[in-house]
């Protein structure tokens, strides 16, 4: 089965600490199609059962995701930070914007590949297995279902009701979470910063990593990061619990 | 231990010249590359390097400044993307023929018109005559990697020529990976301390750079700077073994990509050459069929004999060219490959495709494309279309 | 190599990097008095040492010693006459040739 082997070639990795190319050799000797390779910061259950119905594809262990949102609403900060964290668990990761108009306000795309080997592929991400909408206003716009997979997921920041949502996106079959990031980020932030609600909520539903590893490394992140504002930590740490909290019914 | 992180192209591009600490940086901003300067002021300004940084009012007065500073004998680099090297244009032949160890930090663009930020080869390529050593990147990891190399390249005694680390535009500029980062000290001792043999502020030895030649000595002088670049050969890959040692990372003039038992391959530079690779393992593993890839990281100088060595016997070879030359024939790469491959009297089949113009993506899909192409003309020997486009809209069938 | 050595008749091999010459004054190699069509011609009776033509010689062919100037350094001298031009007293006439 292509999916253990390429756990094979993380796991081979680890131990010789060789290029990609000199594992791939290796690997049959050192594991011999064993299975059992999930090293630390593993894929949780959910992921794991993405991966296994992605077998058909080569990069069968890459978890690709998509994000929609306006300039300056942080749609490539949250992709950065997901990159981030999910590199702080153990992962091969990429982060990238794709440019438009480069102006606030113009629709922006960004991307997370997250892998348990190294990823290559220097390309946009076109069948995406989750999707964050961050601005639900470019629902009108874009068509940002376009190719997720239906055993996916997609994530809309939005304060209209999931019926609503679910009617614009041209009879999507996958799973539809809404998220009102705006109630969460003004109750624990006093003000609209879309962007940790988001990456809370694609976390839960991507399941890249386990929740309270998120926590533990958005927390050292943010410590890091505003560590001359602390009392910002504890308003975008609370936003994070909030969101777990609102969608847990959800996934 | 190398240290495990996650960086953009330009932060990797940006720590390597943190840890290298040149003397002099004259910069001017143009996307994508803005970042470089601004992490190395940054540097500065955090009092973690003594580089001097020079603010300029152009690219033209940027390598302008370069020049004196490495001719005063300042290890000496600087960073742009696109119209800024074009606006550099006279200074790249100064620099290369005044023989000035200069290392250009380069997040390639496509040059405008129309205007566009977003990445092609067209800014280096269109510069691959002016007599630098270009040298490309897949990846950030290989950008950092050839940023160290650069400077010992550079100022080699048999080499004594300025250097172009170049990486894809916003691909690789502003993409995050893994990355893995060498110690300081070891990049210290890697990169050394440079020692100008002959420089403008020794007070011992009085020096004139950059004299007028005139026609009895003019052709000489570009002989000589020949030379050069064909010692640049040997050194490049001197520094690619030294490298090696240091960090088990193995580079070469090129990237031979499940090259040994391929009949069909594709020549390509740049990010898109790491999508390939995902195209060839998803080929090899459904179909079994050998598809290969040759990834050309030493561009200047150019790798001819070697790169014969590699593609000649190919059933059929895709050259892939993220920039246009306007010869109406080949791009610059396929020209110069089919050159190589005429010397080495190959009988492989040939086509050209420019892919990627102006930040145009090139997936998996495309290369699968491309390789069933190759297939089709080793079959018939037919080439119905030697220049063609990938992902291009066209009202007829291309 | 010094630049004395390096000639019309060098091989490439001889030529230094980039051209660089690591020595001062090898003009004095040069003799651009070579290049002359008009020759400054001066009269002494005339010179009264007012030194107001040493400073705008071009080619630096008017030697001055011990606060008198000498007679023209003629291996140098491109005859462009700025010093008959300057000269307040007319010492200084031009000549036709060498």
């Amino acid at each position: 089965m292509l999916v253990c082997r390429k756990w094979d070639v993380s796991i081979a990795s680890a131990v010789c600490g060789r290029s990609f190319f000199e594992r791939r050799l290796t690997m049959g000797i050192i594991l011999q199609g064993s299975r059992l390779c999930v090293q630390t910061g593993c894929l949780c259950d959910k992921a794991n059962k993405i991966i296994l119905q992605k077998e058909e594809k080569y990069m069968n262990d890459t978890i690709e995701i998509r994000w929609h949102g306006r300039g300056g609403q942080g749609a490539k900060t949250a992709a950065l930070l997901l990159a981030d964290v999910a590199f702080k668990t153990g992962k091969y990761v990429q982060g990238f914007p794709e440019y438009g108009p480069e102006r606030m306000g113009a629709p922006i795309t960004a991307y997370n590949r997250v892998s348990e080997s190294p990823i290559t592929i220097h390309s946009n991400i076109y069948d995406p297995d989750f999707v964050a909408v961050v601005d639900d206003s470019l629902l009108e716009a874009i068509d940002v279902t376009h190719g997720l997979k239906t055993q996916g997921a997609i994530v809309v920041n939005t304060q209209r009701s999931k019926e609503e949502i679910v009617a614009k996106l041209h009879g999507y079959e996958g799973k539809v979470v809404t998220l009102d990031a705006r109630k969460i980020s003004v109750e624990a932030l006093g003000r609209y910063y879309p962007n940790s609600p988001m990456l809370a909520a694609m976390v839960a539903v991507s399941g890249v990593m386990e929740k309270e590893t998120f926590l533990k490394e958005m927390k050292a992140s943010f410590e890091h990061k505003f560590a001359k504002k602390p009392e910002v930590i504890e308003g975008n740490m609370k936003a994070l619990e909030l969101t777990f909290a609102a969608i847990e019914g959800e996934i | 231990m190398a240290i495990r992180e996650r960086l953009s192209g330009n932060e990797a591009v940006s720590y390597a010249i943190k840890q290298i600490n040149p003397d002099v940086m004259p910069a001017f901003p143009i996307t994508p590359s803005t970042e470089i300067p601004q992490y190395v002021a940054n540097y500065i300004a955090n009092g973690e390097i003594d580089t001097e940084f020079i603010h300029v009012e152009s690219e033209h007065s940027s390598m302008s400044a370069a020049l004196g500073a490495s001719a005063a004998g300042a290890r000496t680099l600087t960073a742009t993307s696109s119209c800024g090297l074009a606006l550099m244009w006279e200074e790249l032949y100064v620099a290369a023929s005044d023989r000035l160890p200069i290392v250009l930090a380069l997040v390639n663009r496509a040059l405008t018109g129309p205007i566009n930020i977003n990445a092609d080869h067209s800014d280096s390529m269109g510069a691959r005559d002016s007599g630098w050593i270009q040298i490309y990147a897949e990846s950030n990891q290989e950008a950092y990697d050839n940023f160290l190399q650069a400077f010992p390249i550079a100022e080699h005694k048999d080499v004594r020529l300025p250097v172009m680390i170049c990486q894809d535009g916003f691909i690789t500029s502003h993409g995050v990976e893994n990355i893995l980062l060498e110690e300081d000290d070891k990049v210290k001792a890697f990169v050394g301390e440079y020692e100008p043999e002959h420089y403008l502020l020794n007070a011992k030895e009085t020096m004139a750079v950059g004299p007028y030649a005139v026609t009895n000595y003019y052709m000489e002088t570009k002989r000589a700077q020949r030379q050069a670049m064909i010692n640049a050969k040997k050194v490049i890959m001197e520094m690619a073994e030294k490298f090696e040692a240091m960090t088990g990372r193995k580079y070469g003039f090129f990237e031979s990509y499940r090259m040994e038992d391929a009949e069909y391959a594709i020549v390509i530079i740049g990010s898109a050459a790491g999508t390939c690779k995902a195209a060839i393992e998803k080929i090899r593993e459904t179909t079994g069929k050998k598809v290969g890839m040759v990834k050309i990281r030493v561009f200047r100088p150019f790798p001819e004999e070697e790169l014969a060595e590699a593609l000649k016997d190919m059933k059929a070879i895709a050259v892939l060219d993220r920039a246009e030359m306007f010869s109406a024939t080949s791009g610059p790469l396929g020209a110069e490959v089919r050159a190589a491959l005429y010397s080495a009297k190959s009988q492989a089949e040939l086509v050209n495709y420019f892919y990627g113009l102006g930040g145009r993506d090139i997936t998996v899909e495309d290369f699968k494309e491309v390789y069933e192409k190759l297939e089709t003309i080793a079959q018939t020997h037919r080439i119905t279309d030697m220049y063609s486009y990938i992902g291009l809209r066209s009202a007829e069938e291309e | 190599m010094k630049a004395i050595d390096i000639n019309e008749k060098s091989p490439w091999q001889h030529i230094t990097e980039g051209n660089q010459i690591y020595e001062p004054a090898t003009s004095r190699h040069f003799c651009t008095g070579e290049w002359r069509t008009a020759t400054p011609v001066m009269d002494w009776d005339k010179c009264k040492q007012c030194l107001l033509c040493a400073p705008v010689c071009p080619d630096s062919s008017i030697p001055v010693c011990d606060g008198k100037r000498q007679e023209f350094d003629y291996d140098h001298c491109k005859g462009c006459g700025i010093c008959m031009k300057v000269c307040p007293f007319g010492a200084i006439t031009m000549k036709e040739g060498k």
